[in-house]
């Protein structure tokens, strides 16, 4: 069954088409299902997370998921900073790094789908002026939100 | 931010699968960003007050 309704899937596929000017590319980070995982260790929200991408991913032809192994594509992770699981790296248009870590859940799925159309586009709500003034910041910021679904 | 600007990376951290991060960040509500790992913001903020804390950071490294 899928994750996304019919009504919502038609509302998002159209948002998408009004909203996504540039391809992006969605890597997601994931383990590979094995017989032989520990469970303590186990990926709780990978499947369901690669089920909701592929499923926004049929929406628009300006969307596309690469899915990567955090342990068979180690080196991969690493250049990308990847340490946790599900993990997702958004690259399109965006000049800095944004990056999504668990499943983009209930009130989480507005973001993730506002991630989608400010990385297409390259450009943001933010005012000119903050625009001007991270532009050129001298040194990099990591910036972390911690959030629940609810 | 981090689609306007190249030096900043902006990760949103789904805290309930990741709770060792809830106690390395001491999280006791939500949204709560952390700067660089060291500065602790609890809610939300203006754009101008969270910019200029950003700001502040990357000066300080």
């Amino acid at each position: 069954m899928p994750l996304l309704s019919e009504n919502d899937a038609q509302e998002i596929r159209k948002l998408f088409a009004e909203r996504l000017t540039e391809p992006v590319t969605v890597h997601l980070y994931t383990q590979q299902a094995s017989p032989l995982a520990v469970p303590s260790h186990q990926c709780q929200t990978c499947r369901e997370t690669a089920e909701l991408l592929a499923e926004l991913a049929a929406l628009s032809n300006k969307i596309k998921i690469v899915t990567h192994d955090l342990v068979t594509e180690a080196d991969q992770a690493k250049r990308q900073g990847i340490e946790r699981i599900p993990a997702l790296v958004f690259e399109g248009k965006g000049r800095g790094t944004v990056r999504y870590f668990g499943i983009p859940a209930g009130y989480e799925f507005a973001v993730l789908i506002e991630a989608l159309f400010d990385v297409s586009r390259g450009t943001t709500g933010l005012s000119p002026a903050s625009r001007q003034q991270i532009a050129n910041l001298p040194k990099p910021v990591h910036l972390e939100v911690l959030v629940t679904p609810t | 931010m981090a689609v306007e600007s190249p030096n900043i990376t902006a990760d949103v951290i789904e805290a309930s699968e990741f709770p060792e991060l809830i106690q390395r960040y001491a999280v006791r509500g939500v949204p709560k960003t952390v700067i660089n790992a060291t500065v602790g913001i609890e809610g939300a903020m203006p754009e101008a007050a969270f910019l200029n804390r950003v700001v502040q950071a990357a000066r300080e490294g």
